[in-house]
């Protein structure tokens, strides 16, 4: 009978490639010398666990999964994964929060900085910060609390501004009268941030709106709308009802896409100012607001796989819960700017947080992909979503067929589940939970989003699948994943 | 006899374990290959990922059974049963599931290309990512119908299967692929087909009052006589699709596509299609009392005897549209 193993996935399996062609290669003696100094530190157990979330971005809940990871590849995806020291640092950082007492990880950070500092030795920003200065930004009291994120910063200041809103207005006090309006709320602003929250007390920094007017800013169209919404509600797990939220928003929303005469009809009884803004979206926001589109611009905010409404409390869907389930595997609710993965090449236009990026402001945005796994909106758009918009609706169907003639489905989905994620563990009853959550056409278009050429993809696939028992079978699902996907790419 | 002995005998050559009786049988991975296990109880077991290919289960009880990755493939399933069964990512290939007991069961993602599953009760089972391409659902005898109560057929892929006479009231079959499929005479009053795929479907006397088709895709599909009371199909495909005889009434095809579509003799009286495209479709001898017109496309179409002098018909196009007495409307 063979067994389900995890095994210790090196560097390949968390390597990012565009950032290996941005920066050489750190060399083996190198990286030896520096995976030594950190095995004979005192706190070796810390470090090694504060690698693997950095690398992950979840941590570690069983030691022996942790075994399986070698100190020494964990260090080399560091390498591979942060180009920069500074990037090194924030993924540091963010794997504190993620630390179940992150205080008692602290030293064991600064140790981590001050001896990985060697592998960047080329690094401007590693150059130009003196050790002690680069560690004080861990200091000994740090706490997980201490480590807001960019969203969470940006959440303190409520985006309420002084800009005239009234079509918002009007709209929002329409669906405030409905029954469903914490439902409203709550979808709005999944879509507008790319993020759920059930906690009332964030929703409630936030005017509904402010949410409406960011709605319609990423919204060029109807269609656009309708697509927002939709991405979100297919992720939920109450999708009857909210696909009946996003109904009831969709149409008061579409007076903001009327034509410009009738809106000017609606509008008689408002100033002449607000009319100019019932017309058109609005553009990028005034430097004293802080709207979410700044956020999501920089590409830092994560992909929900799956959104969960824990108002009726949880159903047996394994769907993610965000905020409390730190062992996730998209590399995605996290905040950290480098907590996306993208294990591909290709132009990578970095956005600025405060403009909007070009993709943001182009007809064709899809706020999915700016949501992806990635967490590139201008890469998103300019290049990754190729792969997968060759392949429509139908073809995605025939996808789906040839798969399962040709291969185990589950086999198929475990090993993309493997490869955009982390190493399925048939053991774990959470990792089925998550599987659950993604069908196969699902996890077929991540794959495509991910990797936007074919050769990076089946070297990837080939890999995983080695390193997964039974072999055969993997080796199997590989070869039909590569043969089924190849038409698809250029 | 325990999972042990069953697999040492096997690996011996026996073949025949006919109403063995095996609770909770550890048989993850296991190879059995073409044995008979008609009328074995096996229920609560682990047979996940194991090689089922050919194995004869008919009336076995698999209650509850773990048979996610299982290869099932052109096995006989036979009345067994599958209540609450997990066959997540499974594959059943060509498998003869007729009367099968599949209620609360997990088919997300599997293969059930080419099954027959007449008569099998799957109401409440996942079939969401499954695909049923070919798949024989239609409806055996009187009162004899495949159950898919409350099932989840979200994206499932059902191209071609044959669905006549089947239950589908108030089932989610939203972005489902039913192209090519037969519908005939099937119950859908109140289903989601949402976004769904019915090109070239065959719907001829399907019940879909109430059932939601909005932005569903019926390109070529035949409604002949079909029921579409209250249906809601705003900014559906119809093109080309046949809808003749069919009763539209009440009906929201707001911006809908109907170009080239056949509406002979429908009854579309207070239906909406304002805004929608019936370029050259063919309205002759149609109901349609207090049909809410307005802002069509009606440029070429056809509408001798039709029934429009109730109909709203503001802003809509008319050029060279056959008018119900026979003329030629010009500008």
């Amino acid at each position: 009978m063979t067994k389900w193993v995890e095994v210790a996935f090196g560097a390949p399996s968390l390597a990012n490639p565009r950032k290996r062609s941005q920066r050489p290669m750190v060399p083996s003696w190198l990286l030896d010398e520096v995976a030594q100094q950190l095995e004979s530190q005192a706190e070796r157990p810390q470090i090694h666990q504060l690698t693997f979330a950095a690398n992950q971005h979840r941590w570690p809940q069983d030691s022996n999964v942790l075994d399986l990871y070698r100190l020494r590849d964990l260090v080399q995806d560091l390498t591979r994964n942060y180009s920069s020291f500074e990037e090194l640092k924030q993924s540091l950082r963010h794997a504190l929060s993620l630390a179940p007492e992150s205080k008692a990880f602290v030293p064991a950070a600064r140790t981590l900085l001050k001896v990985a500092k060697q592998a960047y030795q080329g690094d401007s920003s590693a150059a130009a910060l003196p050790t002690e200065a680069s560690l004080s930004e861990f200091p000994p009291t740090l706490g997980a609390e201490a480590i807001v994120s960019p969203f969470e910063t940006r959440a303190s200041n409520p985006i309420d501004n002084p800009l005239p809103t009234q079509p918002y207005d009007q709209i929002a006090a329409t669906l405030e009268q409905s029954p469903s309006a914490t439902r409203i709320k709550k979808l709005l602003y999944a879509v507008c941030s790319g993020e759920w929250s059930n906690d009332p007390v964030m929703l409630g920094r936030f005017r509904l709106s402010n949410l409406l007017k960011q709605l319609h800013k990423m919204s060029p169209n109807e269609e656009a709308l309708h697509k927002a919404l939709r991405n979100v509600v297919v992720t939920l797990n109450r999708q009857m009802e909210y696909e009946l939220v996003a109904q009831l928003i969709q149409r008061e929303c579409q007076k903001l896409y009327a034509p410009q005469d009738e809106i000017a009809k609606q509008a008689s009884y408002g100033t002449a100012q607000s009319n100019a803004t019932h017309i058109d979206p609005p553009g990028p926001a005034p430097s004293n607001e802080a709207p979410f589109n700044s956020t999501l611009g920089s590409g830092v905010d994560p992909v929900p796989l799956g959104f969960y409404d824990d108002d009726e409390g949880p159903e047996p869907t394994g769907i993610l819960i965000p905020g409390t389930e730190v062992d996730t595997p998209v590399s995605g609710w996290e905040t950290s700017p480098n907590s996306g993965s993208t294990p591909d090449t290709g132009p990578k236009v970095k956005a600025s947080p405060s403009e909007p990026t070009e993709a943001w402001a182009t007809p064709d945005y899809n706020p999915s992909y700016a949501s992806s796994p990635q967490g590139d909106v201008a890469e998103a758009s300019a290049g990754t979503v190729q792969a997968a918009q060759t392949l429509d609706w139908q073809g995605l169907a025939e996808l789906r067929v040839e798969l399962m003639r040709y291969a185990n489905p589950l086999r198929v989905k475990a090993l993309m589940f493997s490869t955009l994620y982390y190493p399925f563990d048939a053991n774990s009853d959470s990792d089925w939970s998550k599987l659950q959550t993604e069908t196969l056409g699902d996890l077929i278009l991540r794959l495509m989003e991910q990797f936007q050429q074919h050769s990076s993809l089946e070297e990837q696939l080939q890999l995983v699948a080695s390193r997964l028992m039974p072999n055969d079978e993997y080796g199997n699902a590989a070869g039909a994943i590569i043969r089924a996907l190849r038409p698809f790419y250029p | 006899m325990d999972s042990r002995q069953l697999l040492k005998q096997y690996e011996t050559g026996k073949t025949n374990f006919q109403g063995v009786r095996i609770r909770g049988a550890e048989l993850l991975e296991a190879d059995l290959i073409g044995v008979n296990l008609t009328k074995a109880e096996l229920s609560s077991g682990n047979l996940m990922f194991a090689y089922l290919t050919r194995v004869n289960f008919s009336e076995a009880n698999l209650t509850s059974c773990r048979l996610s990755g299982a290869n099932l493939n052109q096995s006989k399933l036979i009345r067994t049963r599958l209540n609450s069964a997990d066959l997540h990512g499974s594959s059943l290939q060509g498998a003869d599931m007729r009367g099968a007991q599949l209620t609360l069961a997990n088919l997300l993602d599997a293969n059930l290309m080419d099954c027959d599953l007449r008569n099998a009760n799957l109401s409440g089972a996942n079939l969401s990512g499954a695909c049923l391409r070919g798949a024989n659902l239609r409806e055996e005898g009187s009162n004899r119908s495949t159950n898919l109560r409350g099932a989840n057929l979200h994206q499932t892929d059902l191209r071609g299967a044959n669905l006549s006479g089947a239950d589908l009231a108030r089932v989610n079959l939203s972005q489902a692929d039913l192209g090519d499929a037969t519908l005939r005479g099937a119950d859908l009053r109140g289903a989601d087909l949402r976004g769904s795929n019915l090109s070239g479907a065959l719907l001829t006397e399907a019940n879909l009052s109430e059932a939601i088709l909005d932005d569903a895709s019926l390109v070529n599909a035949r409604l002949d006589r079909a029921n579409l009371i209250g249906v809601q199909a705003s900014n559906c495909n119809c093109t080309q699709a046949t809808l003749a005889d069919a009763n539209l009434k009440h009906g929201r095809f707001l911006g809908a596509c109907m170009v080239d579509a056949k509406l002979a003799r429908c009854d579309a009286s207070r239906a909406d299609f304002s805004q929608a495209d019936l370029l050259r479709a063919v309205l002759s001898e149609g109901y349609f009392a207090r049909t809410n017109l307005s802002q069509t496309n009606l440029t070429d179409a056809i509408m001798i005897r039709a029934e429009i002098s109730s109909a709203n018909l503001n802003g809509a196009q008319l050029n060279n549209a056959t008018m119900p007495d026979g003329s030629t409307y010009r500008r």
